[in-house]
Formats: C-alpha cells, structure tokens, sequence
C-alpha cells in the first residue's frame, strides 16, 4: 500500500517537475515568493517538518522494534531456515533414515539452495550431576534440548566460520554449564524419559563433557530458544543409545540452512518449499519453514509502528490544519496579484501551479529536514524506552526478562532505507495534497472580486448543492440510525444520531443556524456521556468504532461550540475586563480579529485542542490505572499480601520458617499445586490446580459465589466444605468465564513441567492441539462455587481439596507457593525482606505493594513516553499561531498604523497581539482538555467495576498547558513586538 | 479591432438583495479610438469594463470583439483571448512585487509563449518607450506611484494587443503624474493605433478621450463626441 502511495506520488512530483521546466516564469515567481518573506517561509517550514519527522519517527520506532525482533530470531535459528520432519499427524512414524530424503537434499544442493544440511535427532530431558537428574529443584536439574547429530556434518553446516569440534565429543553450551557449575570432564546425569523421575531403582544414563560451546552455538531446532535456555550434542549413535533407538542411521528431522548468510537464505524459502512439495508426492514429510515464519510473524505484528503512527496522526491532523490555514491565508495574501494574473492571461491551471510549485519547494525542504528531525525524536522515544524498560526490569524480582537483554542482541536505533524513503515521501504527499486542493480553491477565484481586494461569498448555486449534499447526509445519518436500531448495532446507531445532530442545524435559514448547532453539540455531548446508561447501549457490545467515535463527537462538539460562539466570548470578556483602563479597545482590536476570521481562528484552535485531546486522554489513563491498581492490589495474591512462589517441596519447611522468624510477617500459608488441562469447544486450555488447606481457607479474601442448595450460610462455609467433599472444587472466573455453578468440570493431568511463562499466564492460553502422552489420568469436580471475576489475581484456576487430589490423583504433587502478609512495611523494609528470603537461593518473592508500585510506575513511565512523542505534535500548534500572527503583522500593518494615529500605545498595540494570542491558544487548550476528559470519562464509564476508577492529574495537564501556553505567547511576542515598533505616518502609506 | 456591445445585463447579489449594475447596455468601439467611460461611483462603468474585458461575465447580452463572441468561450478560451488581444492598465497597477519592471512587462509574452529573447527584448523596448529604460531592473517596491503606473502601461502594451482596457488609470496618481500619463497613453494610441477604453470619475481625463460615454446608474444617459453630446 504504502509502496503504491509512493510511487503515485513519485510520479506527481515528476509531473511537477515536468510542469516546472515548462512553466518557467511561473516558477520564477513561486521561487521569488519563497523569499519574500523569509520568517514566514522559515516557519512554514518548520510547521510542515513536523509531519515528516513524526511518520520518520513512527518507521523508526518501528524499525527498531522489528531489528531486536529480527535479531531474536537470528540468534535463536542462526543459519537454520526450515525443518524437515515426519508428518507424525497422518499416522507415520517420527524416525526415519536418511536415505529417504537423499533424493531430495541432492536436487536442494545441485539447485544450490542450500549450502548446509544437519540430519538430527532431538527431544527435551532433564540433565543433572548424577544423582540430580530427577530433582525438580531447578538448582539441581536443568532442563536441555538434547540433540544429537553427525557432528562432522555440524562442523560443516552454513557458511558460519566455526572452530571444528571433535566427532565423537558430547557438549553443553555455557548456560547450562553455567546454572549447574559444570565443567570439561564433569559427568551429566541423563533424564530422558519423564517416567523415570519417580523409578528411582532405574539407573540413568551419564555422559562426559568433552567441551562447553557458546550459547547460540547451536541452533535451536524449532521453537525459539530463549536466552537461558540450554542444549546437549552429542554424535547422533551416542543419542540412539541413550534413547534406546534401534534402528541404525535414524533421524526425527533434517535443519536446512539456504545458500546465504543468517538473512541472505531467507530469501530462497519460498524456493525450499516449492521443491520440497514436488518431492514430497508420498505426504510422508512436513516442512516448517522456520525463519521465513518467524519473519513473517514480525512483519505482520507492526503494532509498535502503527501505535506511534496512530499517535503522531492526531499531530499530523493538526500539521494539516496547520497547511491548510498557511495555504489559505497565501492565498488571501496574495488573491489581487493572482487576480491580476488571472486578468492578464494565466488560466486556472497556471493559478494552481504557482501555487503548488512554491508549496512543493516547502514540501521538499521540510521533508527533508524532518526526515533527520524525525531520527531525533525516535532516538529520544526508544532511549526513553529502553531506560524505563531496564529501570522497571532492574527493580523486578523475576529477572530481566521483559526486554533486550538477550546476550550480543543490542535495542538500538534502526531504521530501513525504504523507511527513510517512505517517511520523506509521505512527509512531501501530504502537503502536496494539501497545496493541491488549496491551489485548486485559489484559482476558482472570481477575477473582479480578487482585483477589488473583495472577500467572496459562496454563490447561491453553490449554496444550493452544498445544503443539498447535507441533506443527503442527513438521510444517510437517519439509515445509519434505523439500521443500527434494527440491527443492534451501537456504531451506526450512534453514527446515525451524530450526522443528524451535526448537519441537520445547517439546513436551517442561516439566523437559526448557530445557536442550533450549538444546541444540538451540547445535546450530544450530554448523549454521549449517557450512552453507557441507554440499555440499547449497554447490552450490545462496544466496537472500537464506537468509542472512536464517541470521543471524536466530544472533541467536535467541544469546538463547535466554542468556534460558532466567539462572538459570545467576546462579550463576556468585554463585560469581565471592560472597564479595566485601556482593556475595552485592546480587548476589541484583540478578540474582534479572530471572531471575525471564524476559518483561521477555528483551523488554529483546533490545532491545539487535537493535540491536547489527545494527551489528556493519555494523562488521565496512568492515574486512574494507579488508582485501580491501589484499589486491587489485595487480590494479586487473593487477599495475601505477598507469595513467594514456584517453590519445591523440600524448599518449602526452610522458607516456612525463615517467615515465620521475620517479624512483622504473619498468616503464611503454602499453597500446593499442580498443572492440568480441561477440554473446551474451544480446545485444550491449560490451568492450575490449588490445593487448599486450613490455611488457605482461613487466610483468603476471596468472595465466593456458592451454590445456596449445599446450605451454606457464608462464603467462609464454602471452604469448609470443599475440606470435607472430596470431587469438589471452587473456580476463578477469570479462567473459567463461562462455568455455571453445579457443573462438572474434568481435570487432566499434565505430566511435564511448565514453563515458567507458562504458569504465569496459566488458564489464559487456548492449545489447538496438545501431545496426548503428556496427558495423565482425569478427575471429574462438582462446581460448588465460584469466585468471581478478578482482573489481577495472580493465582487463578481450580480450587480443591488436598485430600480430592491425591485419593484420586495418587501422587504426591511437591509444587507449592507460600503466601503470607506482611503489615505496613516500608519500601526499605520490604527491600530487606526480599533479600532475607533470597539469601539462600534466588526465590521469585512478590509483595503486591511493589507490584503495584512498579505496574504504576511502568504504565506511568510507558505513557509519558508516548505523550512526550506526542509533545513534539504541540510544535505544529505552536508554530502555526506564529505564522498567523506574523501574518497579521503584515495584514494589518495598515490598520496598526491608523490605531496608532488615534492614540493606541505602543503597550497597548503590544497587548491587542499578546491577547489575540491568549485567546486562540487558550481556548484550544481549554477545548482538548475539556472534551479530552469528558472522552476519558466516558471510556471509563464502559469499564467493569472493577476497573472503574476515574483520575484527572490536573497539576500534570496544567503544567503541560501552560509551558504550551508560555511558548506560545513568547513566539508570537515578536510579530507582537515588531507591532508595536510600526511607524503610524509610514504604516498608513503602507505597500508592498 | 472593434468591440460590439449588445444589450449587456449585469445583476449583483448583496445578501438576499438583487442589484442590477448594467441595465441593457449598447454601443460600439471603433478601431483606433480612446473611449472614455464616466460616471459617478457605483454606476456600474468598471463592471461594464470588467464584461467588455472578459473578467466578468453578464447575465444576458453579447460583447463582440472582432467578430468573436466573447462570453460565449469557454473560460479556458476566453483567458487565452484575452492574453492575446487584451491589455490592462489598473488603478493600483497590480504589479507582481517579487518580479522586476522588466520581468512583469515580459509576463504576458510569455504567457503567449514569445521566445525568452524575444519577450527581453520587446519589453525593454516598451519599457524605454514609456521612459522607463533606466529602471528595467528595478522592483515595484523600489519606483513611484508614476513609475509603477508606466511599468503597467507598458506590460498592457507590449504584446500589442487590439485594444487596452484601463480602470481608472489616474485613480492613485498626483495631477502632474496624471498628466504626463495621460499624454502617455495618447502618444501611443496615436502611434500604435490601438484602441482605449478608459473607465473614469475623473472629468479631466475625458478631454483626452475620442468619445465619451456617460453612465449612471446602470444605464448609458449620453454619447459625446469632438465635445458633443450624441
């Protein structure tokens, strides 16, 4: 798309050129015009650049992102392209031998598609010093992709330079040596049947070290590997030992590395696959193209780029207006000479080049320069990023692991030459388009009006197709409005009710018009804001065009009102400061130019108000999400106030007592647990089952919604009667959404451990498929309670008892969280707890006051890293109203001339500019604050209770407003300076 | 070339008020001749030279200028006529400030796309005709209001048009500029015999004139000729 854009415009500005070359005299005036006024034009400039260096920055965020993303998967694959494997799925056998697919690699390498392939064997096992491979403390045990392969081959896979290593060696890589202090010769205990972890009579399998490779010296063989995450190689006739695999020159896959470095080869996969699908006639084999997958995943997930582009829009909206309020008033400037043009020869067309020839040189200059301005800002944003992301990671107990710090990966500044490209040429096509339709408007121009110096008013005729092309869309608003009733459907309800509301005042004989549609915005607004209590609203589900809407009436709505009332204003400041001493004529001169050139002065309001909309909007969602956070921070451990968590049995009695010792901690309480699966219409969902005791029941908080036929009086009860009913169970919400009390819930057991991530985000992921041979025996439980939805608790899943389980179960589970409360500890106070518990080991320790303190600060952080970009957009507002007001310099030097001659002061010339600044600027601000809050509110009020919690940081957005507000007045304070310096004898004579 | 006026309407709308600025108005323009166009202001003389000219178009009746029926080209047409035959002389010059003397003069040959050297040339030339020849470099910010006034006669002449329309061509002068620019504009009728048609309150201009038409509130009131009322 963005191609296609660029190429259009591409050949636009070739036809320009063209037209240029041809025109010459017309681009001697456009160029001599660039010179006339050189503030003007340097402002222009800077007002245009903007747009350029918000898109560049918004590529180059973008960019950034994607290259760490990129530079992930490089690490993870590194020469690995695809996988050849056995399609297990339609019943074949996972091994095969590799004179099957000989036939195959041959025609890959005489194509020269590939320069490396790796028949391998490969599975997941626990690796120990011997003795340790069992233990599930992760201390102890780690677990590894074990790989095994012809490492002569190995030697020889890709085109990497790699020191060879020895045929027959067995190696680990420097993380797992590095989490189980192993060395060259140290012996490794094997673990590669799950079973075994409890046949303690079966002796295992042990390997010598012959060598530690680096981290990423082998390539991961299909998912990604993480940065901690380890591997074993070993010769391929070494693996079918360990695994008991007898037949002879066996593989489970074959790794493909394309002709081409770690990039390069990605380009062949398309190729790969092709000749794989001609050889693969018998379906026997699956290819997975690995990176070119991978590649493909990030390119579709642009998220970053197109939420910094959706923020810098609301900029660019307001750099528009900017262009189309500086066009405008070029064309109002120089509408005689145009007309003389126009009367001497020239015909319309020749109007819209001079007009277009002098914006595209602005346009070629502030693309360029903003491209570089653009770098700038987006290096700013993701240093920004990168600080608040190792600030927050570094504070975090559970390690770095939200971002960049994968070894040898740097998040660094990046951006594509295409995005250079693209930015600039968005950059130029916008106030092409802009110049173009403003050019277009110019030269339609009625010859003697524009000699005369006459404004134009719009003909009856045109009068006539306007109003009726309203009533078309007035029709059109009063279809959206039945369609939406007939059809449920809120958005085109609401779109209906908003056209309606908006046009059908303009239908009206122009007395009427103004004080209906200012009605009829303040009816919409008060809509708006009752949408939520409507039941045809409050029923039907909210789409994101709905509340795009909704907040776009407000802002509208906010400026209609203001816009089509500035006489009002007018009055009531004439009544407030009237009759201070000189304030009645300054306050005339001041506000009677702006309320009476209504387009200028709305183009520049509304410059203002979208942007400060907009960063309210993003300033109110930090500090009501603090609130909600300190609202709910007692359920992230269910009414606990921290949890020490993934704990192994043996770790548990240690920990217990250390608590138990802490003063000031007290109710600790181990909570057992296990992971198993329930199946859904849906698929298999993973979840987590607790196991509760008379701890737990005595120290939650939860509020349990039971089943009033057990006879129960309270939700305290219900716990009791979980203890004593085996095949019961109590669930969250939150994992089950849709359970129903009285229900049967069948649990399976999941036989291999989770991952970490896993558990963390257990009962929230849905699996398409799931390995059957990790799936153990089942229990079916009697839904007698539920707790109700709870947005953030930690601990979500399945509540039963300890008895329930190992009757049925038979099986000791040994994974426990301890749970525990903590008082009014200080933040020091809680720092030296955290340390006291991780003095033996590293243990994940969460206390939910940090938890909320580092989500607040996170969200914080994160948002004014976005209303900091959008504080860049404020530019445009603030130089537009420079250029309107060195324009009125030069408009009403005249004017200023004869002010002067009947006794207006210098100050007094001064103010009459220093007000007409505050007015315009003020009211923008006032407008995008005010609807911005009512927009945020409304929003808020569609929330779940639990989440409705509504905050205006007003010391923040007022700050914010008046810095704006000060650089304003400071920029225009020279056109008001020059103003005041005007020599009244020679402003009278004044021309150009 | 002879322009042929035929019962030209011209109506204005102020608000929902409907004004009518030319009332049936007839006469003809002969070749070679300086027509003067008095009346008191707002009795519709610069809108009928504005119609005659092709600037504005009436409501009804027909300008005919060589046989041409101006109003009924097409805007595009009737611009390109107007480059070729058309001059403009206006009250306030209506100069492009960012173009020299020479360089506005030369506009219109380019516009007719006359060759660079050519347009130099001819307008240096026009430019010295009306005693300019010493400030062909000089931008309109930089000469006097007679000055200004001279730049724009010559543009209105260098690409010899049939005839020159000039909308109260003393309007922002002093009266000893009015004069020289006066017997200017009568010099070069005489040598280039092309025709005038000057729109003017200005009683002094018409003893320059080989006719004068009187209007007044829309309407021709009289012809003079030699003197003569008609």
């Amino acid at each position: 798309m963005i191609f296609i854009i660029s190429v259009l415009i591409l050949i636009f500005v070739i036809f320009l050129i063209i037209k240029m070359l041809l025109n010459r005299l017309i681009l001697t005036i456009s160029v001599r015009n660039m010179f006339r006024r050189i503030t003007d034009t340097v402002l222009i400039i800077l007002g245009s650049l903007f747009g350029t260096a918000l898109i560049t920055g918004s590529f180059a965020i973008n960019d950034s992102f994607q290259k760490y993303l990129f530079s992930q998967v490089t690490y993870s694959l590194g020469e690995v392209d695809e996988m050849v494997q056995v399609d297990e799925e339609r019943g074949n056998v996972k091994y095969f031998t590799f004179d099957e697919v000989k036939d195959f690699i041959d025609q890959l390498e005489s194509e020269k598609l590939i320069d490396g392939y790796l028949p391998v064997l490969n599975s997941n096992i626990s690796v120990g010093l011997p003795g340790n491979a069992r233990s599930l403390d992760g201390g102890l045990s780690k677990n590894v992709e074990f790989v095994g392969s012809d490492i002569s081959l190995f030697n020889k896979f890709g085109n990497e330079d790699r020191d060879d290593i020895d045929t027959d060696g067995v190696y680990i890589n420097q993380s797992l040596a590095d989490s189980l202090n192993l060395s060259v010769g140290d012996k490794i205990e094997l673990l590669v049947d799950p079973v075994q972890r409890t046949l303690f009579w079966v002796e295992l399998p042990q390997l010598e070290i012959t060598g530690i490779l680096g981290n990423n010296a082998l390539p991961s063989m299909g998912e990604f590997r993480g940065f901690n995450s380890s591997f074993l190689l070993v010769p391929d006739d070494v693996y079918r030992k360990i695994v008991g695999l007898m037949i002879e020159n066996s593989f489970s896959g074959i790794v493909l590395s394309n002709t081409g470095d770690e990039l390069e080869g990605n380009d062949l996969s398309e190729e790969v696959e092709s000749t794989f699908l001609d050889w693969n006639t018998g379906n026997k084999f699956k290819i997975d193209m690995l990176k070119y997958d991978a590649y493909a995943s990030i390119d579709a997930s642009e998220y970053t780029g197109i939420f910094f582009m959706a923020l810098s829009s609301f900029s660019i909206i307001a750099g528009i207006l900017l262009l189309i309020n500086v066009y405008t008033m070029l064309g109002e400037e120089r509408r005689q000479e145009l007309g003389t043009l126009r009367a001497l020869g020239f015909t319309r067309n020749k109007i819209t080049y001079e007009i277009m020839f002098e914006g595209f040189f602005y346009s070629l200059i502030s693309s360029f320069i903003g491209v570089f301005v653009g770098f700038g800002i987006s290096k700013v944003i993701l240093n920004s990023v990168v600080d608040l992301y190792y600030d927050i990671s570094s504070n975090i107990p559970f390690g770095n692991f939200i971002f960049a710090n994968l070894p040898d990966i740097e998040f660094t500044f990046f951006i594509k030459p295409q995005s250079i490209f693209y930015g600039f040429i968005i950059g130029l096509s916008i106030p092409l388009i802009v110049i173009f339709f403003t050019g277009r408007k110019i030269a339609k121009m009625n010859i003697v009006f524009a000699l005369r110096g006459i404004s134009e008013k719009i003909g009856n005729e045109k009068r006539k197709i306007i109003k009726f092309f309203i009533f078309l869309m007035v029709v059109f608003g009063v279809i959206s409005l039945v369609n939406g009733l007939q059809n449920n459907n809120p958005a085109i309800f609401y779109l209906g009710v908003i056209l309606i509301g908006f046009l059908f005042p303009l239908l009206t004989p122009e007395k009427m018009m103004k004080p209906l549609i200012t009605i009829s915005s303040i009816l919409l607004i008060i809509f708006t804001l009752f949408t939520d209590s409507i039941t045809f609203f409050s029923q039907t589900e909210i789409s994101e065009l709905f509340i795009v809407l909704k907040g776009l009436t407000i802002l509208v709505s906010g400026g209609i009102i203001v816009i089509f009332n500035l006489k009002f204003i007018e009055m009531i400041l004439q009544k407030i400061f009237g009759k201070v001493k000189n304030a009645g004529p300054i306050l005339k001169v001041a506000i009677s130019f702006p309320a009476r050139n209504t387009g200028r002065t709305s183009l520049a309001i509304a410059m203002y108000a979208i942007v400060f909309f907009i960063i309210t909007i993003l300033s109110i969602i930090p500090a009501s999400q603090k609130l909600v956070i300190e609202k709910n921070k007692e359920f992230f451990f269910n009414g606990f106030a921290g949890g020490v968590f993934f704990l192994a049995t043996d770790e548990v009695e240690n920990l217990n007592i250390k608590l138990e010792n802490y003063k000031g901690v007290s109710e600790i309480t181990p909570l057992n647990y296990t992971n198993v699966v329930t199946y859904n219409p849906k698929g298999v969902k993973k979840s987590t089952v607790f196991f509760t005791d008379a701890q737990f029941e005595e120290g939650n908080k939860l509020n349990v919604i039971y089943d009033k036929s057990l006879g129960i009086s309270s939700d305290r009860e219900i716990w009791d009667y979980l203890e004593e009913n085996n095949n019961t169970c109590i669930v969250s919400k939150n994992s089950f959404p849709d359970i129903r009390l009285g229900q049967n819930l069948t649990i399976y057991e999941l036989k291999d451990d989770l991952s970490f991530i896993d558990i963390f985000s257990a009962g929230n992921i849905n699996y398409e498929t799931v390995d059957q041979k990790k799936i153990g025996k089942n229990l079916t439980l009697k839904v007698i309670g539920y707790i109700e939805e709870q947005e953030f608790s930690m601990i979500n899943g399945i509540y039963v008892s300890k008895n329930s389980i190992e009757e049925n179960f038979g099986k000791d589970f040994s994974k426990v969280h301890i749970l525990f409360d903590y008082g009014d500890m200080d933040v020091e106070e809680r720092g030296n707890l955290i340390s006291y518990l991780n003095e033996d080991s590293q243990n994940a320790v969460y206390l939910s006051d940090d938890i909320a303190d580092l989500t607040s600060n996170f969200f914080k952080g994160t948002i004014s890293i976005l209303n900091s970009f959008l504080y860049f957009g404020l530019f445009v507002g603030i130089i537009g109203i420079s250029i309107i007001m060195f324009k009125a310099l030069y408009e009403r030097t005249r004017l200023i001339g004869m002010l002067k001659a009947i006794g207006f002061t210098k100050k007094m010339v001064f103010y009459s500019f220093f007000l007409e600044t505050t007015f315009i600027v003020f009211l923008g601000i006032m407008i995008g604050i005010i609807t911005g809050s009512l927009t945020a509110y409304d929003f808020f009020l569609s929330f779940s209770d639990q989440m409705k919690e509504f905050a205006i940081p007003w010391v923040e957005i007022i700050l914010v407003g008046l810095v704006s507000y000060i650089i304003s007045v400071i920029s225009t304070s020279i056109p008001g300076y020059m103003a005041s310096k005007i020599n009244p004898a020679k402003a009278i004579k004044y021309f150009e | 070339m002879e322009i042929n006026v035929n019962k030209l309407t011209k109506d204005y709308c102020n608000g929902e008020v409907r004004i009518r600025a030319l009332n049936e108005v007839s006469f003809d323009v002969k070749h070679g001749e300086i027509l003067s166009i008095f009346g008191p202001s707002g009795c519709g003389k610069s809108t009928l030279l504005n119609c005659l000219s092709g600037i504005d178009t009436p409501n009804s009746g027909k300008v005919i200028i060589d046989g041409v029926d101006l109003h009924s080209l097409s805007d595009n047409d009737k611009t390109r006529f107007r480059a070729k035959n058309l001059g403009f002389i206006f009250q306030f010059y209506n100069l492009i400030p960012v173009l020299n003397a020479v360089e506005n003069v030369e506009l219109v040959l380019q516009i007719l796309r006359v060759s660079e050297k050519e347009a130099r040339e001819k307008s240096i030339e026009i430019l010295k005709i009306v005693g300019l020849g010493e400030k062909i470099n000089s931008y309109p910010s930089q000469l006097s209001g007679g000055e200004r006034q001279r730049v724009s006669i010559a543009r209105a002449l260098v690409h010899n048009p049939g005839i020159i329309f000039a909308d109260e061509p003393t309007g922002a002068l002093d009266t000893e500029t009015s004069i020289e620019i006066l017997n200017l504009i009568k010099k070069l009728n005489s040598t280039y015999n092309q025709s005038f048609i000057i729109v003017t309150h200005d009683k002094k201009i018409t003893g320059y004139s080989d006719r004068i038409i009187k209007m007044d509130s829309g309407k021709i009131v009289s012809f003079e000729e030699n003197g003569e009322e008609k």
